[in-house]
């Protein structure tokens, strides 16, 4: 019986540690870091036979490996491939497919392909095409009035527009420690941001484990 | 009840109890919390039917969700609001209702998390100091706060999931300790103004019925049962948009789902078969409160055996099952093993906030990561792997109940 009872013991512990533990050793599994948040939706592009769309972006850090997007495809309407092509100085380096069987409607695709190991502090730009589509079916990237540090233009059938897609820009982490410590400096950073909340639940928390610590007896042997 | 409070032990239980929970609550999302705060900060704004007022503006509201549950708990969710809207503050609206994904990086997000919460960890305390009520013996009533407050399954279900079902599983437990003092009008009152919460808890009422101990009894709990629900419910029977996103969905109609073709257009309605049969049994048992604990419990799991089950639901059985695990040990073990298949299944829908994105608050890099049906994908098509597992879970709640209710030796 006594055995039983410490092993009941034990399962808070064991929860405390698991709360504690889950969210760090799910974070090593993380290989892509997005470096900006995605602007906001505030208008859509269409992408069909008749028309392209180009993005301009700039990247500071080396391992390029995914561009994300919002794509409406309304009533899950269009299964053509959609193509997306990573320029450097107009050459296609990466190439990804995606077809539209996959891209439920507004959808956040995250076109993925190998890494651009040196891709730190270069200008790219990714072209979105499907010269199958018909205009009547056509997939729609969502974009931003607002420009967006990245943004270095955007171009729909090579002409200028206002604004940014609201694309979001993906790097392999070449170390897992890295990305588990910038969660955490980050989750400590924006729970710093209300310092009356932050110091408050601390506080409780801090009381309460003080209370077990005082109470605590060690559990006797049989 | 407050009585075993003076216990140190008890003491120390409801600390570490308390310390586990606070170190969830302002760190787990999941947006439901936030779609029916969304829709319950509107009584705020004086509108008391939520279910027109959302139907009528659907194109112009940023959240284009139905509100699901009954009245009482907009009213209960919404009095919550104004009563902490000084400590919410003025941007809490604004969080609400912000439909983007950037939910997170809001800088109060924590707080509001932690103060929605709030009244889940009362109720949740609540509930383990009256499941010690069903007992007299002190090594049992700790036994039982150890059980519900550091079972992993109530902790993800109330702090994880952010279920609001809290309100009537608490009103569904004081209901069963309202029947072990024979008190079965005061019973039917807390399982109808649950109902009033969500609709579940009707189904006990034919059993409170049939173990009311008088025919006086009898009457008094279906006339409060079928009265209390009536009376909150009647002023919105009116509205379609009530009827179309609470009666006419959810657990109603998937109970009418299952079903055996007997030809000449009759179906057989296998839920109901079962929760018939159970419903019958209870004619011919000894009436007290231990049996109906075993038919509650029995009821639920049958329930969620035969139907496509949110695990929200799972919420509904759990103090049933802790008083059935204190009472008779040899329950412990199939009711892990059963809890687990149970919560599995509903892991694998290819919705990635019921799983890794709930750690979305913590960062939103987890949305990265692949949810288990994706990842299980890979191995086996995942509906095959649910559908595995949910017939595991009614064989081995046909078992269960069938030994819980046989005579105890």
């Amino acid at each position: 019986m006594r055995n039983r009872i410490n092993i009941f013991n034990l399962i808070p512990v064991s929860l405390i540690v698991g709360i504690l533990l889950i969210p760090v050793g799910l974070a090593f599994f993380i290989e892509k870091v997005p470096l900006n948040i995605q602007p906001g939706l505030e208008k859509t592009v269409s992408i069909n036979k008749e028309q392209t769309v180009k993005q301009s972006f700039y990247v500071d850090q080396n391992n390029l490996s995914g561009v994300g997007l919002s794509i409406k495809n309304p009533n899950l309407m269009n299964k053509k491939d959609l193509y997306l092509e990573i320029l450097e100085d107009e050459a296609v380096i990466r190439k990804v497919t995606v077809s539209g069987y996959s891209i439920g409607d507004g959808n956040f695709i995250n076109f993925e392909f190998d890494p651009i190991t040196n891709s730190a502090n270069k200008e790219y730009s990714f072209l979105l095409s499907s010269p199958q589509t018909e205009v009547s079916e056509s997939f729609s990237v969502y974009a931003s009035e607002k420009d967006e540090k990245y943004n270095r233009g955007l171009l729909v059938n090579n002409e200028v527009q206002r604004g940014t897609s609201s694309f979001v820009i993906f790097t392999k982490s070449i170390n897992p420690l890295n990305i588990v410590l910038s969660i955490y400096l980050d989750l400590v950073d924006r729970l710093f941001k209300d310092l009356v909340f932050a110091f408050f639940y601390l506080g409780v928390i801090g009381l309460l484990a003080v209370y077990l610590i005082i109470n605590f007896k060690p559990l006797r042997r049989s | 009840m407050f009585q075993i409070l003076k216990d140190i032990k008890v003491k120390k239980i409801i600390v570490l109890a308390i310390l586990i929970r606070l170190l969830l609550m302002p760190f787990f999302f999941h947006p439901d919390i936030k779609t029916y705060n969304y829709q319950a900060s509107f009584l705020q704004k004086g509108v008391w039917d939520i279910y027109t007022y959302l139907s009528d503006r659907k194109a112009e509201l940023p959240l284009k969700e139905e509100f699901v549950y009954f009245p009482l708990t907009y009213y209960f969710i919404g009095g919550y609001q104004f009563v902490i809207s000084p400590l919410l503050g003025s941007g809490f609206n604004e969080w609400l209702s912000d439909s983007s994904s950037q939910y997170y990086s809001h800088p109060q997000v924590f707080k509001y998390l932690f103060l929605l919460k709030l009244p889940y960890l009362f109720l949740d305390i609540l509930i383990g100091l009256l499941l010690t009520q069903f007992f007299l013996n002190e090594q049992k009533k700790r036994e039982i706060l150890k059980i519900w407050f550091f079972n992993p399954f109530s902790l993800i279900l109330i702090y994880i999931f952010s279920n609001v079902d809290i309100m009537p599983v608490f009103l569904s437990v004081l209901s069963l300790l309202a029947v072990k003092y024979q008190r079965f009008a005061l019973s039917a009152l807390c399982l109808s103004l649950g109902a009033a919460f969500k609709a579940y808890t009707l189904l006990f009422i034919p059993l409170l019925i049939i173990f009311a101990n008088s025919i006086r009894s009898k009457l008094l709990a279906a006339g409060i049962g079928v009265g209390v629900v009536a009376g909150v419910l009647v002023p919105f029977m009116g509205s379609n948009s009530f009827k179309e996103s609470t009666l006419t969905s959810g657990l109603t109609t998937r109970l009418l789902l299952l079903n055996l073709d007997l030809g000449f257009g009759e179906v057989l309605l296998i839920g109901i078969v079962v929760i018939s049969a159970l419903v019958f049994n209870s004619l011919f048992i000894i009436k007290n409160y231990e049996k109906l604990t075993y038919l509650y419990a029995g009821l639920l799991l049958l329930l969620y055996s035969f139907i496509h089950f949110h695990i929200q639901w799972l919420l509904w059985v759990l103090p049933f099952l802790a008083i059935i695990v204190v009472t008779r040990k040899q329950f412990l073990v199939p009711t892990i093993l059963l809890l687990t298949t149970a919560f599995i299944i509903p892991i694998f829908y290819d919705d990635k906030f019921m799983s890794v994105a709930l750690l979305s608050v913590i960062s939103p890099l987890y949305t990265q990561l692949p949810s288990p049906a994706i990842f299980i994908q890979r191995f086996y098509p995942p509906s095959l792997v649910q559908s595995l597992l949910h017939s595991i879970l009614a064989g081995g709640s046909l078992i269960f109940c069938w030994r819980l209710l046989q005579n105890e030796k």
